[in-house]
């Protein structure tokens, strides 16, 4: 994934290894910190695991990427996947597929080189570029042209262009505001669409009301309306009819009244919403849409949207009970009175249209933390890119004591509930781009953070490898917090991005060549101290070791964290180091990185365990609660002559088997009881019959209504009025439907 | 999110906007004619109780239906209706549909009705899938032209039609629509078992899609007693629950011991419950959420103003002709003009 593969070809480290001079010691034979720098602040040495990433140009990564302009799917690209996916269409037997994939790869590293001086062009103006750096470098003229044609039919294949992004410290912001602005068009252009439909039916119900009114009906609207060919027509006469008639109703105008300014303000957000959808769009550079940059200005916007956004839902609601003619003066007017938030409810809150926020953690003021928590805590839909510029580790360089570190916030953010939180480098974006969309899609706050390299990089280590190497070390765990998938944290929890996840440390191949000329081969983790070499306020706490110095109590980083305490103070851990002349060394490591690994090696484990789902508790049954401790004895006894308690819920009516009843869920409304006596039987609410009164006709005709009851629900009971005539029988006929 | 989505969500408020309050009593329309005891009016009842329970505007909601004793449903309704032509009801329900999708759409018919004389329009109309639900009544007899033998008829039964008795086995209207192309709904109701004929119209008009109901009509004047055997016996009635079919309460479930878990996305399982001899299955046999309405297929998108009028523009534009005698572009049809046209 990283570089397809930052750390993968580590294995092919040439290293030799040969000891510098001599270090100092100290009296009791320990390595003492050498600087690792040279006096201008060029690294001398890389970690053994980054020696192959020197020239990034010459390795396929995913950078540079590409910001599709237009068209459906994917918003963003690496370079290096839109040749791949041209590749890969072509029939692979095709005799010249080899050398048109030679011929692509070529003008690939030519892009990559024009892009770094180049920021914020095409890809087609890089393209005709590179070509014609390539076909300037090309001998024959047939081969030239054949080049040209070639490459030209590739680009056309291609068919999206868009502009092309190297990995620096804006491209996080690049990448997310691409995908902001495609996100925003769609749903400015949707939502335009659904207000320019409401706007022509709304305008019919004013035409009609227009057409209803009594003016519409004077002469010379009757005459305009029919045009000058009708001559032989008393228009004067007409309109007298009409109004004799009484067509045309005092009240009419009435909603065309009250529509009139919800109306214009439906119209007016109508023609916003497709500027807005045209600015996000704009063809050629970056749409000029702010992103605000400040928690106070985004508040302040986001304030103010919600008022006018609250007007416009109150019109549109008018408008829509208008057109559904349910419309209620009295109810209903209160509804376009002005802005009143209060009437959104958190959900409709969340709905609204979101804002972006991109802000710089090394720019922030105090307040903002805690501004930025309130936010990310609420139910606005503001999107929040921040931009870190600090691994782990880094304060230390600045002696604060503590190792705060300004990305756990990312951490913080997840335990608040509901806010979509992405993290991770800006080299891992592409990969990650569709959930940069989903966070921006969520309802709701989202936090993208991001490290997008040393605010001060060091030279030679490109951005691209510091931000890689920040995942790789588990230093910047890649991974997104999406509350949309589901109420548990294994649903909502993934390591997206992070290599390796099922491991504690990414672990790598390492091979060098010993001082007998031998080739050897090791497996290393690659861990946040390896990141930490890169850093040059840092130094200070490496040591170089010559390999006359090297003994078994030197432990690799990873194999000295997972000793016990007692063990680790009899242990040295060291890092393989690779110096410009292609030397391999061990550093040992001071305390403070150790306390640094270590603290980053316990949050990844807590972040593993969030992403598992815990079986163990999933599976197992919730232990029985034990039984209430029993009473003292010396409590008195319960009377056992007691009265049970009265049950608070009434006990269902249990009919009499002498009553009459109906089993009335069953009642199929057929009318044939409530025909025979509808004041003995009645339907209920839900139209199913019910007794309405057992004293309002005779035992005969209950009887009798139980006898036609299609579905035999009506059961008689005994008889009332012991002196109804031929109760007898009828008493007989009854038995049947008694229970 | 669109305006839409947080509209749908605005605070149901203390304006107390979306209060319609029908009840049953709001749907209901001119005072029944049919007999006392007859099966319809439990249908009439429980489709008015949708009507309530759903709050469906009345305005907003259409029965269609064709001729025969249950195609009289839409006059007892208080919504709109469309009492149609003999074995049109379907057809004249799709077109309804097609024009106004925002309507809800329901369908009365009877056994003639739809098996008989509209059984072509049956078969396209499930082929068809628009978003409708479809009561069959069937009470196995042409009641309202006082007892011809129908395709449900059982075989034996003396009509004035079949004066020695009818000859063949009746038509399982079950189990040929399971058959059919793009049957995405079939359920079977009793109208002597209100509550449960009452689930299953409510299932079937959630569904989306044609939701057909084969609904067993007692006629009390010409074939009374032909349900005796399961109105008598609850028994010989096969309840089929499901989660995503009918879940009576208790209170009626425990009527019927013979109840089967039958899953209505399983059609094998289905066809074999509409072939059974050995009792009558109630319930729902089969839905598939999955199959296309044909409305959503059909309905174009409708353009923004300011498209539509490009368009409409663009098409007039291939008819104008210049004062020089040339076309626009795009060429259209060439109309020459008359010469005085010209000339003025």
């Amino acid at each position: 994934m990283v570089a397809q593969g930052v750390t993968a070809r580590a294995g092919r480290t040439g290293a030799r290894d040969e000891s510098l001079p001599a270090p100092r010691r100290d009296g009791r034979g320990k390595a003492v910190p050498v600087p690792v720098a040279a006096g201008d602040g060029q690294p001398v040495m890389i970690p053994a695991l980054l020696r192959s990433y020197g020239d990034l140009g010459a390795i396929r990564h995913d950078f540079p990427v590409v910001l599709l302009q237009g068209g459906p799917g994917a918003t963003v690209a690496p370079l290096a996947d839109l040749l791949d996916g041209l590749l890969h269409q072509l029939d692979p037997s095709a005799s010249d597929v080899e050398g048109l994939r030679r011929d692509l790869y070529r003008l690939e590293t030519r892009i990559k080189r024009l892009a770094d001086a180049q920021p914020g062009a095409l890809l087609s103006t890089l393209w005709s570029q590179a070509t014609a750096e390539l076909l300037e470098d090309t001998g024959s003229e047939e081969r030239r042209e054949a080049l040209g044609l070639e490459l030209e039919t590739a680009r056309q294949a291609i068919g999206r262009d868009g502009t092309v992004v190297p990995c620096r410290s804006d491209a996080a912001r690049l990448l997310v505001e691409h995908a902001w602005h495609r996100l925003r068009s769609e749903q400015a252009t949707r939502d335009a669409e659904v207000l320019d439909d409401l706007i022509s039916r709304v305008s019919d119900v004013i035409d009609a009301e227009r057409a209803r009114a009594p003016e519409s009906a004077s002469p010379a609207a009757l005459r305009a309306s029919m045009g000058d060919a009708h001559s032989g027509i008393d228009f004067e006469a007409l309109s007298e009819l009409l109004h004799t008639a009484g067509r045309h109703e005092r009240t009419a105008g009435a909603r065309a009244r009250r529509l009139r300014e919800p109306l214009q303000a439906i119209e007016a957000e109508r023609d916003r919403l497709l500027g807005e959808a045209a600015s996000h769009m704009a063809p050629g550079g970056l749409p000029a849409v702010a992103a605000y940059e400040s928690c106070a200005a985004a508040l302040g916007a986001w304030r103010s949207e919600m008022e006018r956004q609250t007007l416009l839902l109150g019109a549109i609601r008018l408008a829509t009970l208008e057109l559904e003619n349910r419309f209620r003066a009295d109810r209903h007017a209160a509804l376009f009175l002005g802005p009143d938030a209060e009437q959104l409810t958190p959900e409709a809150r969340r709905a609204l249209p979101p804002l972006l926020v991109c802000l710089d953690a090394d720019r922030l003021a105090p307040g903002d933390w805690s501004a930025l928590l309130g936010i990310l805590a609420s139910d606005m839909p503001l999107k929040i890119l921040l931009a870190v510029h600090e691994t782990p580790g880094g304060p230390l360089a600045r002696r604060e004591g503590t190792a705060t570190w300004p990305g756990r916030l990312a951490e913080m953010a997840m335990l608040l509930g509901e806010a979509f939180v992405v993290q991770t480098a800006a080299s891992h974006l592409p990969r990650l781009a569709e959930s940069v969309t989903a966070a921006l899609r969520h309802e709701g706050p989202a936090l993208l953070s991001v490290f997008v390299g040393p605010s001060s990089p060091a030279a030679g280590i490109p951005t691209y490898v510091h931000c890689a190497a920040a995942v790789e070390s588990r230093a910047v765990p890649s991974f997104v917090y999406d509350p949309d998938r589901g109420p548990d944290w294994p649903d909502r929890f993934a390591l997206v991005g992070s290599p390796q996840a099922e491991l504690a440390w990414p672990r790598h191949r390492v091979a060098y060549e010993d001082p007998d000329g031998g080739r050897v081969e090791e497996e290393v983790a690659f861990t946040v101290v390896d990141l930490l070499v890169l850093d040059p306020r840092l130094r200070r706490h490496f040591g170089l070791v010559p390999r006359a110095g090297w003994h078994p109590r030197m432990l690799p980083v990873a194999e000295y964290l997972a000793l016990p305490a007692k063990a680790a103070a009899d242990s040295l851990a060291y890092v393989y180091l690779v110096d410009a002349a292609d030397r391999l060394h061990r550093a040992v490591i001071g305390r403070d990185l150790l306390a640094i690994a270590r603290s980053c090696a316990t949050h990844w484990a807590k972040l593993q365990g969030l992403a598992r789902p815990t079986t163990a508790l999933v599976g197992a049954a919730p232990p029985v609660a034990p039984e209430a401790p029993s009473e003292p004895t010396t409590a008195a006894p319960e009377p056992t002559t007691a009265a049970p308690e009265p049950t608070t819920a009434a006990p269902e009516p249990t009919p009499s088997p002498d009553a009459a009843w109906i089993d009335t869920a069953l009642c199929t409304t057929c009318d044939e009881c409530t025909a025979l006596n509808p004041r003995m039987f009645a339907y209920n609410e839900a139209k199913q019959a019910v007794i309405r009164d057992v004293r309002a006709g005779t035992y005969r005709e209950l009887v009798e209504a139980a006898e036609t009851c299609p579905v035999c629900i009506i059961h008689p009971g005994k008889p009332l009025d012991p002196n109804e005539p031929g109760l007898d029988e009828l008493i007989a006929r009854a038995a049947s439907f008694s229970r | 999110m669109t305006i839409l989505d947080s509209l749908s969500r605005l605070a149901p408020m203390r304006l107390d906007l979306d209060e319609t309050g029908y009840s049953i009593g709001d749907y209901e329309g001119a005072g029944t004619r049919w007999c006392h005891g007859c099966g319809n009016s439990a249908i009439l009842t429980a489709l008015q109780k949708l009507c309530a329970e759903e709050q469906l505007p009345p305005e907003k909601t259409v029965i269609v239906s064709g001729i025969g004793c249950a195609s009289r449903l839409p006059h007892y309704m208080g919504t709109y209706g469309f009492h149609g032509l003999h074995g049109r009801a379907l057809p004249t329900a799709e077109g309804v549909k097609v024009r106004r999708p925002d309507l809800h759409v329901f369908v009365s018919t009877g056994d003639g009705d739809c098996f008989s004389i509209g059984a072509a329009h049956w078969i396209h109309a499930i082929r068809y899938n628009m978003d409708m639900t479809v009561m069959v009544h069937d009470n196995r007899i042409y009641g309202l032209t006082k007892k011809q033998a129908s395709p449900t008829s059982p075989r034996g039964l003396v009509t004035s039609t079949t004066p020695r008795g009818v000859k063949l086995d009746p038509l399982n209207p079950v189990a040929a629509t399971l058959g059919m192309s793009n049957v995405s709904f079939v359920a079977q109701a009793a109208d002597w078992l209100p509550s449960i004929l009452y689930d299953i119209l409510h299932r079937a008009y959630l569904h989306r899609g044609l939701s057909f109901i084969h609904i067993l009509q007692r006629c009390p004047n010409y074939l009374d007693d032909d349900f005796d055997e399961y109105i008598r016996h609850p028994e010989r009635v096969v309840l089929l629950t499901h989660p995503q079919g009918i879940e009576p309460e208790d209170a009626v479930a425990r009527r019927f011991p013979n109840r089967i878990e039958h899953d209505p996305g399983d059609m094998a399982h289905a066809l074999a419950l509409a072939r059974m001899s050995d009792g009558l299955p109630v319930g729902i046999l089969y839905r598939n959420d999955a199959v296309p309405c044909y409305e959503d297929l059909l309905a174009p998108r409708r353009l923004p103003v300011a498209s539509r009028i490009a368009a409409l523009e663009h098409e007039l534009d291939r008819f104008t002709v210049r004062p020089d005698g040339s076309r626009s572009d795009p060429p259209g049809e060439v109309i020459t003009p008359p010469a005085r046209a010209l000339a003025g």
